[in-house]
């Protein structure tokens, strides 16, 4: 008895070693990705500041960009994100729409809204997706171009729209994405501060959720009235403002969202488009360009623009919320497998051996590990293992370390870009950073626990993403 | 960012002091944190408040003295403001002078001379930050400010290069002066705003930059490749100049300039020297596709028999659909009937004839006048 009781303990004391050698690790590490990123967020910002006396309207220097949007039942939306993307400024863009098999009446809404006639020709591309129905142009918007296709998925419904187009460059867009109106014309810096190197860049996705939207323009920023978004919203600014930035000065951005995202046409077409077989697609084809690159010893740029802001309607119930995470941590645990040759691999340079590694280390077994604690943790006080003091400490470096970075993020904020004017709103921000700790970021450790068994069964569903639409659509 | 607060007792024995330690430094950071944040935050917020209580003010104020006949009097009212009120003047002022021209700039003009812009912004011309140096020009710039031989000294920096450039540009200096501050010891691709004022110095100056283009095979491939573009907007002024060195760079080893040189001579029409069938059969033969597409588009653009001969030849036999793709729309530009056209090609055809049908029917004018935007 006395035998089983001290190996409980030393099994407890040797858990409890490696887990805070772990959070000593992966918090340091955060560290050095904020510091990063607020010398990043600096720059920007004082770059951001000059404004050089040109028009680009009447410039030649911008190259042309397809906006491609997949949309798959999202009639209640459609016609308010089509106008959206149309009112964007470009000097030289074209809207692809890719309705993806809607079973509702995504088509006939686009059809009646913009005067589309279907051309009267078979495309003569060998287009790697399922079978386009009819391609579709407007009659008023020259622009715009709506493919009627086979469902296939958003990856399919992407590299549907990208075949089609000529544009030089090609900006992924969710359909229920509204984009700041010269959200184009700076998500396109780095390709044109470096046109051979540049392959890829990523805008900030801010929450839409209570938002004023009108004419598919974000016309008043406000924080959500319920704390569920409200909460996203902090993790948005600390994922972007914090995370990608920091990631970006070290030359190792792996995560461009899905719902912004601007690359290059023929090199994504030379990779063989999205990959129809992963719920992350956005993370996928990001890594399946580093690999590309470094394979061939292509000096080349993923580049984090923080300040073309595209704006989402996040989820507002838990059910709704827990899907989308549950297909983030199923689709990041596919594309981390699916890439593992690239950990610690130096021919990746900085994504392999550094930002990579981290990466897994921290979003993926980050939950996983917690998860556990909460298991163990009433087990250590039932045998009576659990020293107090030490308790107290790791609460503090690791939940105290956890609002001090998500304090940092919004510090970050305010600092640059500030959107959110009302300093009420910052004090919910903030007061957010601290509750997220008591509750919601529990459930999170159970619903990744989820996503890793739904991984596990080989799910690959996406699950639905209700929505209520932006403003009114009774044009 | 996450916890498992978990160890035990007879493994791990804690010193109260270091929790009390630890405690306080991670309390002290929080509570910095949290003051900065809304401290920032109230301080930006009552900034904001007091510029807008001002700006609607400042701004009916401002175009009643800039249109009302008489004299506006700048400096009288200038002596009248306070520190906001200056501020706010000046970002109306700066807003207004990108958008007006003519006889309003001038006027203008005397508005930033009230508010000490000019002088100011002559002396953080020799700033050490780099962003206090281009706002600086760009305040020269809408100003008109002129220009001595001292202010074309080499920039420092690839920003700074097109800003000066602007500079001299928009204060009609001897264009050499901006080519050489934009292009002179160039070592790196130019920025946006760069590409931009080489496009208005080519249109002014065409044969100064095409001179300064010639010899320059040093460049990187970026730069090279925004110069031949910058020629393609410009269009007549350089297809009046000597063609030679476009020409050299339809056989460049990278394919972007490839493909930039094609287009630009699609633009310049059929041209003696350039139509040799032998070139134009290697071009049309290269290994990227790309730049057989470009090459098919400049066939295509001269639309001459010779030129279009070897375009249906190369259609016959070409492989890639996006290549052929752009090989139909130059036979369809260049007037080529279907029955001409190639069988492979003829899919391709028929989807650009429709394109250019939706293409015409879309870039109607509107009943307004306007028009929309080109793709």
């Amino acid at each position: 008895m006395h035998t089983l009781t001290h190996l409980v303990l030393m099994t407890l004391a040797a858990t409890g070693t490696v887990v805070v050698g772990y959070y000593a690790l992966v918090n340091a590490f955060y560290l050095v990705v904020h510091a990063m990123a607020l010398l990043e967020l600096r720059d920007d910002t004082r770059e951001a500041s000059y404004d050089p006396p040109f028009e680009p309207f009447d410039s030649p220097a911008y190259p042309g960009v397809a906006v491609v949007v997949p949309a798959y039942n999202e009639a209640a939306t459609i016609a308010e994100s089509t106008r959206s993307m149309l009112a964007l400024e470009y000097p030289d863009m074209e809207i692809v729409i890719v309705n993806d098999g809607s079973t509702d009446e995504t088509l006939a809404t686009l059809i009646e809204r913009f005067d589309l006639e279907a051309v009267d020709a078979d495309v003569p591309l060998d287009v790697p997706s399922e079978p386009i129905r009819d391609v579709y142009r407007s009659t008023v918007y020259e622009e715009l171009l709506v493919v009627d296709k086979e469902n296939g998925g958003k990856s399919d419904a992407l590299n549907a729209g990208m075949w089609l187009t000529e544009k030089e460059l090609f900006c992924a867009v969710d359909s229920d994405t509204v984009i700041d109106r010269q959200g184009l014309l700076q998500i396109v810096r780095p390709f044109l501060a470096e046109p051979s190197k540049a392959v890829a860049s990523g805008g900030t996705i801010r929450v839409a959720n209570n938002c004023v939207i009108e004419d598919g323009i974000v016309e008043e920023v406000h924080l959500p009235k319920t704390g569920l978004p409200g909460l996203q919203v902090m993790e948005y600014l600390r994922a972007f403002y914090s995370g990608r930035l920091g990631m970006n000065r070290l030359n190792g951005l792996i995560l461009i969202s899905g719902a912004f995202g601007l690359f290059k046409t023929d090199l994504v077409r030379d990779i063989g488009g999205y990959r129809h077989d992963t719920i992350t697609e956005d993370f996928d084809v990001v890594m399946r360009l580093h690999r590309h690159l470094s394979d061939r010893d292509r000096e080349y740029s993923v580049d984090f623009v923080p300040e073309p802001v595209a704006w989402t309607e996040v989820p507002e119930s838990r059910a709704v919320l827990s899907r989308q995470r549950r297909r983030w941590y199923r689709g990041m645990l596919e594309t981390v497998t699916t890439h593992g040759d690239m950990l610690l691999n130096p021919r990746y340079g900085r994504v392999g051996t550094l930002v990579l590694p981290m990466f897994v280390l921290a979003e993926v077994f980050g939950p996983l590990i917690e998860g556990l604690g909460y298991v163990l943790l009433p087990l250590a006080w039932g045998v009576g293992a659990l020293n107090v003091e030490f308790f107290a400490l790791f609460f503090l470096l690791t939940t105290g370390f956890g609002v001090f970075l998500s304090w940092f993020g919004i510090f970050s904020e305010v600092w640059s870009f500030n959107r959110y004017e009302r300093p009420a709103d910052i004090a919910r921000l903030l007061w957010y950073g601290v509750v997220e700790n008591f509750g919601y970021r529990q459930w999170k450790t159970v619903v990744s626990w989820r996503g890793l068994v739904e991984f596990l069964r080989g799910n690959t569903e996406w699950g639905a993403m209700e929505r209520v639409g932006f403003g009114d659509d009774e044009e | 960012m996450t916890g498992i607060p978990l160890q035990t007792a007879p493994v791990v024995g804690l010193d109260g002091t270091v929790l009390v330690v630890v405690g306080l430094v991670l309390v002290s950071l929080l509570l910095s944190v949290v003051v900065l944040t809304l401290g920032l935050s109230v301080r930006e917020a009552r900034q904001r408040r007091r510029r807008n209580a001002v700006r609607e003010s400042l701004h009916d104020e401002l175009l009643t003295r800039l249109y009302d006949a008489g004299d506006p009097e700048w400096e009288a009212w200038v002596g009248t403001l306070g520190a906001t009120e200056r501020d706010v003047l000046e970002t109306l002022l700066d807003d207004h002078l990108r958008r007006l021209k003519g006889a309003d700039v001038e006027s203008l003009r005397a508005l930033g001379d009230a508010l000490g812009i000019e002088e100011r912004a002559r002396a953080d011309r020799n700033a050490s930050d780099e962003f206090v140096r281009l706002r600086a020009l760009t305040w020269l710039t809408l100003l008109r400010a002129p220009s001595d031989d001292a202010d074309a000294e080499r920039p420092r920096t690839r920003r700074e290069r097109a800003a000066v450039a602007r500079w001299l540009y928009e204060t009609d200096a001897d264009p050499d002066r901006g080519i050489d501050a934009l292009l002179g010891g160039a070592d790196e691709s130019l920025s946006a705003f760069g590409v931009d004022t080489l496009y208005r110095i080519t249109e002014r100056r065409p044969e100064a930059v095409v001179a300064a283009a010639r010899d320059r095979r040093d460049w990187p491939v970026d730069l090279i490749t925004q110069v031949v573009l910058v020629c393609r907007y410009a269009g007549s002024g350089v297809a009046g100049t000597d063609l030679s060195w476009i020409v050299s760079l339809l056989e460049h080893e990278a394919v972007r300039v490839r493909v930039e040189a094609a287009l630009t001579l699609a633009t310049f029409g059929w041209r003696d020297p350039i139509a040799d069938r032998a070139l134009l059969e290697r071009l049309t033969a290269d290994e990227s596709p790309r730049a057989r597409a470009a090459v098919y588009t400049m066939l295509g653009a001269w639309g001459d028999p010779e030129s279009t001969g070897v375009l249906r030849e190369a259609l016959a036999e070409e492989s890639n659909d996006r290549a052929r793709l752009a090989g139909a729309r130059a036979l369809v530009d260049a007037g080529v009937p279907e029955v001409e056209t190639p069988e492979p090609a003829r899919p391709a055809r028929r989807w650009t004839a429709e394109h250019r049908r939706f293409d015409e029917r879309a870039t109607r004018p509107l009943a307004d006048g306007g028009h929309r935007r080109g793709v």
